[in-house]
């Protein structure tokens, strides 16, 4: 039972979002709120995004389509185990 | 202390163009008529700078068609969305669909026009987001922070004047039947007050609150809804029913299936568009599966292979990154509760919400024209509220549409006359609450109709669950619903959207009942097959002499012309 209790494979310690670790580090650097630091660092995180890079995202897309083919191999031999039943 | 007050000491406020609801669609048809000079004035039950679901988040706006993707791709994708959910064929009004994809880069021109925040980062460009459908890049990122705050000031600067923490109680007619005004009711100061206008746009949204929300809550939170914001209870749907407009396929409720983990939901999204890559769905044993539809979810339940979840284990770092940027576009507060719980979707999963309906979203809505006009004169909807639409973008371009008519068909139309004897009956329901001393709370009137909703009408539906439920419903309004007790104007305003609520799952049930088929993600265990018959039809509910009507009306066809031109 101890493996479940206190949900702890959902749970890592001291994780934080990246980019929300560099909001909450220019919101206690100039006491500001939150929201006000997002509209500062967001547009560097965006920048560094590679937005724009039609090769990178085509090869990226590319990828998933594989991943996403073998699912839905798998998915219909699933349903065929289940019509059989 | 507030008291009733009498019709005739009411504040009077007169104008051309009424908007009720300050979102999207409100404010873009607002800015689009004051600018043409027409006197607009918006009734707000939040603040406009900050309400609806554009105040809670969104990353991107749809759709607009480009890269070889014609008007007629367009209306074929918009209604597929449909489709998937109570197809297969039509269940919206085709050529609603095909303007908002011929009038869309008109309606950006708008938009940037009024400093819409699309332009990405410090570039001068847009950043094109791939459609999921399509594969073709139509949509456009938006940085979410600035969008309410920039429609709001808009309106002011252009001389809209916005009624904010007034809430639309319910639309008036003049003795021809046409829609002339409406009364309203400030949530704050509970003062009451009549609007004269020659033309009314109703954009509340759709109704969502008669059904529980999507993630688990605790009990303090009995109104967070992360897909909707709190505003969501039905409020324009029954005004515009009350007035005699078709509403429509409110059988068809959506699921919707919410990733959940804990606090932290993430709605659809470029992290369901993802840019082009998608997370991955999995069963419980994480065996990778599809996009579940209702019926896809059944069979896996059934399996025993529930729950379901999402990851993005599969994104590469730099689509992790544009996946935070999504979130806190989306959902900010998402990005800093899962710093709280510890919470990391590169290696953690989401759990996605169980198989059942809540709310209506894109599916139901009031029927219109292309022009956005319903059957009843003066009455024109946008945004959510109308059949078929769902997101920003068709909100933005259906308000802007709307605006560009009000000059010339308020230059003509008569002058508002209202009943006054009217008004009276609504001020006598709306305050009746305050003299009510032993009765129910609204919340607690409302958590029982959505208990209704959940468990008698739920993703299984059949004639003895529909029948016991609205016999239920029945017991509530008639025992239950004359006593809602209110002190505070803020109760008030509960009280009147938990009447809407109510009338809302009434009709809800009595569509359903109408239904005798399977279709889509409307599961009914006692008629399993989908009747063909049914394709292409809409279910519309009307209200006629005083009686709901429910009948399946043909989806219009796509006119000639769209045809022609849309190639
Ligand atoms: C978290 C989140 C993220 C989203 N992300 C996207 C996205 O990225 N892209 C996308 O296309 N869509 C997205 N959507 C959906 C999109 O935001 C909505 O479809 C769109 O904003 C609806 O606009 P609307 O004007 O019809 O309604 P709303 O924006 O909801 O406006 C309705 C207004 O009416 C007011 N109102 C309600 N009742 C009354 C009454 N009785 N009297 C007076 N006023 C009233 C409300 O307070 C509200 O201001 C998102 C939604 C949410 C919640």
């Amino acid at each position: 039972m101890d493996e479940f209790y206190g949900g702890g494979v959902y749970e890592e310690e001291n994780f934080e979002f990246p980019l929300f670790k560099l909001v909450r580090e220019k919101a206690e650097e100039l006491d500001i709120s939150y929201h006000d630091a997002l509209v500062l660092v967001k547009p560097d995180y965006v920048r560094s995004c590679r937005y724009g890079d039609e090769e990178f995202e085509q090869k990226s897309i590319d990828e998933f389509e594989e991943i996403s083919k073998q699912t839905m191999a798998n998915w219909e031999a699933f349903m065929k185990e289940r019509e059989g039943k | 202390m507030i008291t009733k007050p009498n019709a005739q000491d009411v504040k009077v406020y007169e104008c051309d163009f009424l908007v009720v609801g300050g979102g999207d669609a409100g404010c873009s048809a607002a800015i689009k008529a004051a600018e043409e000079g027409v006197k607009t004035i918006i009734l707000e039950k939040a603040n406009a700078a900050r309400s609806g679901h554009s105040g809670m988040g969104m990353d991107h706006v749809m759709d607009f068609p480009r890269e070889g993707v014609s008007y007629l791709d367009y209306v074929k994708f918009f209604m597929g969305r449909h489709e998937l959910l109570g197809g297969p064929g039509a269940l919206m009004n085709p050529n609603v669909g095909y303007i908002l994809g011929a009038k869309s880069w008109w309606a950006l021109d708008h938009m940037n026009k009024w400093g819409y925040p699309m332009r990405w980062e410090d570039t001068d460009d847009y950043h094109w987001v791939r459609n999921g459908w399509f594969g073709k890049k139509i949509m456009i990122g938006v940085h979410w922070l600035d969008v309410k705050p920039v429609m709001a000031k808009k309106c002011k600067e252009v001389g809209v004047e916005i009624l904010n923490r007034t809430m639309m109680v319910d639309l008036l007619t003049d003795k021809n039947g046409k829609v002339c005004g409406a009364t309203g009711f400030n949530v704050r100061t509970g003062e009451f007050c009549i609007v004269k206008a020659k033309a009314v746009m109703v954009s509340t949204c759709n109704l969502t609150r008669n059904y529980t929300s999507e993630t688990p809550m605790h009990w303090k939170y009995k109104m967070r809804y992360h897909g909707h914001p709190g505003s969501v209870s039905g409020d324009g749907f029954n005004a515009c029913y009350k007035v005699g407009a078709g509403l429509c396929n409110l059988d068809l409720a959506t699921n919707w299936n919410y990733r959940i983990r804990d606090d932290i939901t993430i709605p659809f999204g470029s992290i369901d568009h993802g840019d082009g890559i998608r997370g991955q769905w999995m069963n419980a044993k994480g065996e990778a599966i599809p996009f579940p539809t209702a019926k896809m979810y059944d069979e896996i339940e059934k399996a025993g292979l529930d729950p379901i979840y999402c990851t993005i284990e599969h994104f590469n770092d730099v689509y992790q990154k544009r996946n935070e940027i999504c979130i806190a576009d989306e959902r900010f507060v998402s990005l800093y509760l899962g710093a709280q719980r510890g919470f990391n979707p590169k290696t953690h999963r989401y759990e996605l919400m169980e198989n059942r309906r809540f709310g209506y979203y894109g599916l139901s809505g009031v029927y219109t024209d292309e022009n956005f006009k319903t059957d009843v004169e003066g009455l024109y909807c946008g945004g959510d509220t109308v059949l078929g639409l769902g997101g920003c973008g068709s909100a933005c371009i259906s308000g802007i549409i709307v605006g560009d008519q009000m000059k010339e068909y308020c230059a003509t139309a008569p002058e508002p006359e209202i009943d006054m004897n009217h008004v009276q009956d609504v001020i006598d329901e709306v305050y009746a609450p305050l003299y009510e001393e032993d009765g129910t709370e609204p919340m607690e009137m409302e958590s029982s109709i959505r208990y209704i909703n959940d468990r008698y009408v739920g993703m299984h539906i059949s004639e003895g669950k529909l029948k016991e439920g609205l016999l239920r419903l029945g017991s509530l309004g008639k025992h239950f619903m004359p006593h809602l007790m209110a002190k505070t104007p803020h109760d008030l305003m509960r009280c009147i959207e938990v009447r809407n609520i109510y009338d809302g799952s009434i009709l809800h049930f009595k569509a359903c009942m109408e239904r005798k088929e399977s279709r889509g993600n409307f599961l009914r265990n006692d008629y399993p097959e989908r009747n063909p018959e049914n394709d292409n039809h809409i279910s519309v509910c009307r209200l006629v002499d005083g009686k709901d009507t429910i009948e399946l009306m043909r989806a219009p066809e796509l006119k000639p012309e769209y045809l022609e031109e849309g190639k």
